[in-house]
């Protein structure tokens, strides 16, 4: 598994083999500190930063929120760390849901969420894409270039380091759906970076 | 949009194998060593999972507090508490699944036993009834069999009032009516009605009918009657005693005296 992503990821070289792994696990069903910030440091930047992307108002609220129930279901939870992961990534898509039907009750005025990510240089992708290929550009040509579902998946799989079984099973849909979805996905992101002059 | 077909042939003839795909998405792949086309996507997919605003951690010790907290003392017993919940549910579920169930065929075999079924269930029950000797009527079984043949029986039987209307009830109810079995008919129920009348039957006049009902009393009301109308209220008197009213027995079955 690739650890070169961000500097969070280094902690999973602490818990990266499975008796390690679980070794902590159990530890954190303990109660121990020292096993939870483990597991802390291992997902959260990955569940805040997926969450800021898809849901920016609500992203820290959501998150904190998926971190208790994560470390509420450690008893239950059985698997190895992919496992954990995706059992992480699955609990904040749930609040995710679970907020949006609470917004949709409360009949507010939906949001553009493309529209709400901070510093996004929506419409002026080529300029941008020529002077910088920053975060907030890439996450932004993402999410205003790609359908919806697309979107999700690609960043579950980038920033969640999720596989498609896991992808798959967060988002209700079957392995060979989402495989489609991010192959037309990266496909369309091709055409759109080739038409805008930056392919080399 | 710019079609796919529209772009260079390079871009066309680039296809992206499950491998490459999973590779890209996994950040495996440098940009310089990308498929044709794809290296500007690989450092997009690579600027996305480097996304960090280097705040992630900022509430680490409070969340972490939080969770030794949760851990400690709420998962195990929230734990075996769910669990118990969770077979009580199952439990109380089979109860009331059963309840329905025996509801159910408890309700559907009153219903048949009555006979109002829908054709088809009536049928059915029937048929299973019939197999274990209990005789449930089936649809077919209707009582009345036509609307024609209690007709027929209206118009050609040779019965009269009362034991006309209790053989086309019965007839028609396939003998369970119990029309005109019960009590005295009209006609019997009159004539003694009649009889506890203080007047005569036949009744000779009104004036007389009058006089005999009322003990004498009504003697007073004649004569103003007469009086007031110059002896014209006699005519109707004398009328009356020429063709005396014959007594609307089936209309009045028991006649009762003021």
């Amino acid at each position: 598994m690739c650890r070169r992503f961000g500097d969070s990821l280094l902690a999973w070289r602490a818990v990266a083999s499975d008796p390690d792994f679980q070794a902590v696990l159990g530890a954190a069903r303990g109660g121990e500190g020292w096993a939870l910030a483990e597991l802390y440091r291992a997902l959260y930047p990955r569940i805040v930063r997926y969450l800021r992307v898809v849901e920016p108002t609500e992203a820290e609220d959501l998150a904190s929120d998926t971190w208790l129930d994560l470390a509420h279901g450690l008893e239950r939870f059985r698997g190895d760390e992919a496992g954990l992961r995706a059992f992480a990534f699955t609990i904040a898509q749930r609040r995710l849901l679970d907020l949006r039907r609470r917004r949709s009750r409360r009949r507010t005025e939906p949001r553009e969420l493309r529209g709400l990510i901070q510093g996004a240089p929506i419409g002026d992708v080529e300029e941008e894409a020529l002077s910088s290929l920053g975060t907030d550009w890439a996450i932004t040509l993402i999410t205003s270039s790609l359908t919806a579902e697309q979107a999700d998946v690609v960043l579950l799989r980038v920033i969640g380091d999720l596989d498609v079984e896991a992808v798959a099973k967060i988002i209700g849909k079957r392995p060979g759906t989402v495989r489609v979805l991010h192959h037309r996905a990266l496909r369309r992101l091709a055409r759109i970076l080739h038409r805008e002059g930056v392919t080399r | 949009m710019t079609d796919w077909n529209d772009l260079p042939e390079e871009m066309r003839k680039l296809q992206l194998d499950p491998g490459t795909i999973d590779r890209l998405l996994a950040g495996e792949v440098e940009p310089d060593d990308a498929p044709p086309g794809y290296s500007e996507v690989a450092r997009v997919l690579q600027a996305v999972a480097w996304a960090r605003h280097g705040d992630e951690l900022a509430h680490e010790g409070s969340h972490i507090a939080v969770a030794m907290e949760l851990v400690k003392k709420g998962t195990p017993a929230s734990t075996s508490s769910d669990r118990r919940s969770r077979k009580m549910s199952r439990i109380h579920r089979l109860k009331v699944g059963g309840l329905v169930v025996v509801g159910a065929l408890v309700g559907s075999t009153g219903l048949a036993a009555a006979g109002v079924l829908p054709d088809a269930a009536q049928d059915a029950v029937s048929n299973v009834f019939d197999r274990v000797g209990i005789t449930i009527p089936a649809s077919g079984d209707h009582p009345a069999t036509s609307g024609d043949e209690v007709s027929g029986i209206a118009t050609t039987t040779d019965a009269t009032g009362v034991d006309k209307g209790a053989e086309i009830s019965s007839a028609a109810s396939g003998g369970m009516s119990q029309a005109g079995q019960h009590g005295a008919g009209a006609a019997e129920s009159g004539a003694e009605g009649a009889d506890a009348a203080p007047v005569p039957i036949p009744n000779e006049g009104g004036t007389g009918t009058a006089d005999t009902a009322s003990g004498g009393a009504s003697d007073a009301g004649t004569t103003t009657a007469d009086t007031e109308s110059d002896g014209h209220s006699s005519e109707g008197s004398g009328n009356a005693s020429v063709e005396p009213p014959v007594p609307d027995v089936a209309a009045v079955p028991t006649a009762h005296a003021p």
